[in-house]
């Protein structure tokens, strides 16, 4: 945990980006929509206006993403960096080494919603923002946790089935965030990619969220998806298991490459 | 010239074979764009209201080939030195005394290759999500000066990117700002035209926002804020003296790579 941070805070500007992000992508996204079409036409198909909605969109997209790159990235790192033999040797078990990969960015991810969420939320909407803000990063960790398991399971069942590339990473990592309805909220998705949608436990935390913003969730609505993520995540803790479980057997078995 | 010529097509030949034949990157890479491109076209359309959008599916799509083109320039072109950083060989580029020069020269066909598909795979997203886009000449000097314009401010960009690469070490914070912000702040992905004041002056400070602008009124998408003889003459002199004035930059860099050594390359 100590050496993600004082490499966070070494390295001054890759820590002045990582504040900075949520915010370019809400303004790429922003001038974007105001210069095809109108603020008016998106508040009314949505239910709460695009700078609000967009900042919760970006935010969720970076705190999921620095918790699932780390996890889907880290094999290839350490392969490039040539530490990959000492964590497979490793005394501790490869499962426990990737559960435990995303506990350092909880925190991160925490100070990415103070900067970027809390001073929207709390400019648009006062005190009432500054509880939105706080339900936001709460069901954002949650999310980022029971995403844990699949996020893992499927980063190394491809390495185990194709080797350490870093291209399939590349066209998985954004499906999955387009399935998860980050920008595009899921009530309004097709009926396909709903039902694709409602496999990814993260997807209905990030309904939740969604509806929390926009002024429509219920007690009810909040407690079944809640209960769907935190279930998925488990169901998909024995796919996690047997994909690190065969992805240690296969390097064991042809090496690692230097 | 010979010499640089034949260092030009052994990076082809070894570009090709490299990333597109053996690692398939070409399908990789244009499924990761389309996936790419979809979170960010598909949120668009919930601004948009119904009825005629071809105008609306031009402007994103030419929005969208000038976000490509620099994508292009930094990931092709300037990112192709940091991977000789990180492989370790560039030291031996230089020793071999190839220019390195010849290193972007080499990958040119096959980044023209893949922006082409790229933009294809674009038009394809943008219609299917947006509308058909109208795609009708206005003024074709003034095309042709968009895109010779753009070519070259490309080719600068990237000397100045990989200068930044060797000087730094690493890039990966400098070039994601950059990569980001100049289209967003230059009227790369919306006419200056509909940007506020303020955003419009950094735009015509810049050499990006003349072939952009250029381009978009050739289409005729928009009209150009300045006059569109005096955006083409000034584009044409600021395109010209930024391609001067990065490749001054990129040979410092390289003089004193040469005095101090090569900096050891981050993976971020």
């Amino acid at each position: 945990m100590l050496l993600v941070y004082s490499d966070l805070f070494r390295r001054k500007s890759l820590l002045v980006m990582f504040v900075a992000w949520p915010y370019l992508t809400t303004a790429f996204m922003l001038i974007f929509g105001y210069a095809v079409g109108s603020p008016r036409v998106f508040t009314e198909r949505v239910g709460v206006d695009p700078i609000q909605f967009m900042i919760v969109g970006s935010y969720l997209l970076f705190s999921i993403m620095t918790i699932v790159d780390d996890i889907m990235w880290r094999p290839i790192y350490d392969e490039q960096l040539g530490t990959l033999p000492y964590i497979v040797s490793s005394p501790t078990r490869l499962i426990t080494h990737y559960l435990s990969m995303p506990v350092p960015r909880f925190v991160a991810s925490t100070v990415l919603g103070a900067t970027a969420v809390f001073p929207v939320m709390v400019f648009s909407r006062g005190l009432e923002g500054l509880l939105v803000g706080l339900a936001v990063v709460l069901l954002s960790l949650i999310s980022a946790t029971v995403f844990t398991p699949l996020a893992t399971a499927i980063g190394l069942s491809l390495y185990t089935l194709g080797g350490e590339s870093w291209r399939a990473i590349n066209v998985i990592r954004p499906l999955l965030l387009i399935v998860t309805g980050i920008y595009y909220p899921r009530w309004l998705m097709q009926w396909p990619l709903y039902l694709v949608s409602s496999l990814m436990p993260p997807a209905h935390c990030v309904e939740v969220i969604q509806r929390i913003v926009v002024g429509l969730a219920e007690t009810y609505t909040i407690l079944v998806s809640l209960t769907l993520a935190v279930l998925l995540g488990v169901l998909y803790s024995p796919a996690m298991a047997r994909s690190a479980t065969a992805w240690e057997k296969k390097k064991l078995r042809v090496g690692v490459k230097t | 010239m010979r010499e640089l010529l034949r260092s030009a097509k052994a990076v082809l030949a070894a570009y090709f074979v490299s990333e597109l034949v053996r690692s398939k990157g070409l399908v990789y890479g244009l499924l990761s764009l389309g996936v790419w491109l979809s979170i960010f076209v598909v949120p668009a359309s919930l601004f948009v209201e119904g009825g005629d959008t071809g105008l609306l599916a031009t402007g994103v799509l030419i929005g969208t080939a000038v976000f490509l083109a620099y994508s292009t320039a930094t990931w092709d072109w300037a990112m192709l030195l940091r991977w000789l950083l990180q492989l370790g060989v560039l030291e031996y580029v230089i020793a071999s005394g190839s220019p390195i020069t010849s290193h972007y020269i080499g990958t040119i066909p096959v980044s023209a290759a893949w922006y082409t598909i790229a933009l294809g795979l674009a038009y394809l997203i943008v219609r299917v999500f947006i509308g058909p886009p109208y795609l009708n000449i206005v003024d074709p000097v003034a095309l042709i000066a968009g895109v010779s314009f753009l070519l070259l401010v490309l080719l600068a960009y990237s000397f100045i990117l990989g200068g930044s690469v060797m000087a730094a070490g690493t890039a990966g914070p400098v070039v994601e700002f950059l990569s980001w912000i100049l289209p967003i702040a230059t009227g790369g992905l919306v006419p200056v035209s509909a940007m506020p004041q303020p955003l419009r002056f950094v735009a015509y400070l810049t050499p990006f926002s003349y072939p952009a602008e250029l381009l978009r009124y050739s289409l005729g998408v928009s009209r150009t804020v300045l006059d569109p003889g005096t955006t083409l003459v000034v584009g044409a002199a600021y395109s010209a003296l930024f391609l001067v004035l990065s490749a001054v930059y990129l040979r410092y860099q390289v003089n004193k790579m040469l005095r101090e050594g090569i900096k050891t390359a981050a993976l971020i």
